[in-house]
């Protein structure tokens, strides 16, 4: 494994970004109508990160009204990482605007949603704010490595059935990260147990995404590694793929098996001792998802092609 | 009313029991469940779902199994305007193997997207801001006008997160659902678009995305029977025949075998990719007679 070029960068993710289904604000506006009236209490909600696209998904079956006695418990979506979190409804655009924002994300640590929706024009303006794990590594301390033999040294066909071993344990959602030395691929609750120092061998992220294109997986791992003791210097290989899969935001179709055995992986060298301790176990936030222009303000769906009458008879005429 | 009829229409229409795939070209619910479990299981980024309430369930099919989605498919331009550049002489350009593809005007065989810096003032029309920002739309109501230009300084935002100003391409996307219609006895697709910057798109944007033959006669404003959702469907009435056409000219032809029913999904998909050609959905294997399905 060589460095590419060897100097030290900042590992940066691309923004995670919410994707809310009209399907989930006609139910969500219909329950405001018809059961909370103006009664403001925040309803929970269940949110999907989908592994290697960033996007957090909300839809129809997110909204956990207590009413109807949905629970969280079952969520079973392929590729995606399941979350818990709260919409806050607000009855008007003052309390929207002045809400303190970032007091109620403090608050509760999981990920939000605040909204306000005018019933009449059908227009909805909302923030949104995500989950990742606490101890993410953004200083220097990174150093890209080209990886021209990482695929040959492991046999993907093993790294197939591990892939499908942790979608199994956990139950569709496994991130894909991993260890490997020696011959041998464990996840990385295995090895934890024993000695890394002793064991050597890298880390490795399998994932459909490439490069500094993968939001979710490589900030799971990054996370989950500093929990643990590590050597001081690791490494991480990002494999492109394993299996046939479509990357949606990074540009790269993954079609086949043997077009990537024969390819460059990507990789990076952490040095632990660069890593900023941070507190807290389980999910924390990133904070507020910024607005279309990359700016802090609310995001605005208008809602009037998919619920007024008259709009929705004309587009079908 | 027209939903309700069809819905009616549909519970009246006995179960198909006995299997016509080669004969008509359609399926029953079973044949139907497992064609998606294998398109699942080779095509991972389909899902099976289940309806959003249990009386939106249908009872001939698993309660877990109703339809399959598959999210966030790329729609990187749009339809309409592919159509009008092949109507001009010198848009198209003919791939190695004798198929007409549309000249992206780059010259190159590369079909990587092209990573797209959103400050470049140079941008294509099809990859430029969203033409159908929600925000916009509020023309007739100056309530909501101040909302674009509001900000909140104080905000605690993503730290690690490369600014909106990197190499980002943002696109269309769509759910893509397939469902059963057991009046027509074959599989129905239905598609949510959302815009570039995550809102749903209307009925007639997201009419932009088909081939404008089938617009508002083949595919038409529906209400998607498992959730709330107003999508757009293409109607399955013809699917049928379709399919058996299809599977009679791969299986008669030179060299032709057999086509066995786990294939049906990823036929029918190439089928569809016809009437949704810039909708990028099929990323699932190629299809061979001889009882496999393989790149």
């Amino acid at each position: 494994m060589s460095t590419g070029g060897g100097a030290s960068i900042t590992l940066q993710f691309p923004p995670l970004k919410s994707s809310i289904s009209s399907s989930f604000w006609l139910k969500l506006l219909k329950h405001k109508l018809e059961i909370m009236k103006l009664d403001e209490t925040p309803i929970k909600i269940k949110g999907y990160c989908r592994v290697g696209t960033g996007i957090v998904e909300f839809l129809e079956d997110s909204l956990l009204f207590e009413e109807e006695g949905s629970s969280s418990v079952d969520c079973l979506r392929n590729e995606c990482v399941c979350f818990d979190g709260e919409i806050l409804l607000l009855n008007t655009k003052e309390q929207f605007k002045n809400l303190n924002k970032n007091t109620h994300l403090s608050s509760t640590h999981q990920t939000q949603i605040i909204t306000y929706a005018d019933l009449k024009t059908h227009q909805i303006i909302y923030w949104s704010s995500f989950p990742t794990l606490p101890g993410l590594i953004t200083s220097s301390g990174v150093t890209p490595l080209v990886c021209d033999y990482i695929i040959k040294d492991v046999n993907v066909d093993d790294l197939d059935e591990l892939y499908e071993s942790l979608r199994v344990r956990d139950k569709g959602y496994a991130p894909g990260y991993f260890w490997y030395g020696g011959g041998e691929i464990k996840i990385i609750e295995e090895v934890v147990e024993e000695d890394l120092n002793v064991v050597g061998g890298r880390f490795g992220c399998l994932s459909t995404i490439s490069g500094n294109n993968n939001p979710w997986s490589l900030r799971v791992l990054i996370a989950k590694m500093q929990r643990f003791k590590l050597p001081e210097e690791v490494e991480v290989v990002v494999y492109e793929t394993v299996l046939r899969r479509l990357e949606v935001e990074g540009g790269e179709y993954l079609e086949s098996k043997e077009e990537k055995r024969n390819s460059k992986g990507r990789g990076f060298k952490f040095n632990t001792s660069t890593w900023v301790e941070t507190e807290g176990e389980g999910v924390g936030v990133v904070g507020w998802e910024m607005n279309g222009k990359g700016k802090p303000g609310p995001r605005s769906v208008n809602l009037k092609n998919n619920m007024d009458q008259e709009s929705l008879a004309e587009q079908s005429a | 009313m027209t939903s309700f009829l069809k819905n009616v229409r549909e519970s009246l229409t006995p179960t198909l029991k006995q299997s016509a795939f080669l004969q008509r070209g359609v399926l029953t619910p079973e044949e139907f469940v497992k064609a998606g479990d294998e398109l699942v299981h080779q095509c991972p980024t389909w899902s099976w779902e289940g309806a959003s309430d249990e009386s939106k369930s249908r009872s001939h099919l698993p309660k877990n199994k109703q339809y399959l989605v598959t999210r966030n498919v790329p729609c990187k331009e749009r339809c309409s305007e592919m159509e009008k550049g092949a109507s001009s002489l010198g848009m198209m350009k003919e791939d190695g193997d004798g198929w007409m593809l549309e000249d992206d005007g780059k010259g190159g065989d590369d079909d990587d997207f092209d990573f797209v810096d959103e400050g470049d003032s140079e941008k294509p029309p099809s990859q430029a801001e969203p033409t159908t920002s929600p925000v916009a739309v509020v023309d007739d109501d100056d309530e909501y006008a101040d909302i674009d230009e509001f900000e909140d300084d104080t905000l605690v935002t993503d730290t690690a997160a490369l600014t909106v100003a990197d190499n980002i391409l943002a696109v269309r996307t769509y759910d893509v659902m397939i469902s059963y219609d057991k009046y027509y006895q074959t599989p129905r697709v239905w598609l949510s678009g959302y815009s570039e910057s995550r809102s749903p798109l209307s009925g007639d944007e997201m009419f932009e995305d088909c081939m404008s033959d089938y617009v508002k006669r083949t595919v038409t404003i529906e209400s998607f029977p498992y959730t709330a959702a107003v999508v757009i469907s293409i109607h399955p009435c013809q699917h049928g025949n379709v399919m058996k056409n299809i599977v009679g000219n791969l299986t008669q032809g030179e060299g032709g075998g057999e086509i066995v029913v786990e294939q049906y999904m990823f036929v029918f998909l190439k089928f569809v990719a016809s009437m949704i050609p810039t909708i990028n959905y099929d990323f699932t294997n190629a299809v061979e007679t001889g009882g496999g399905s393989g790149k």
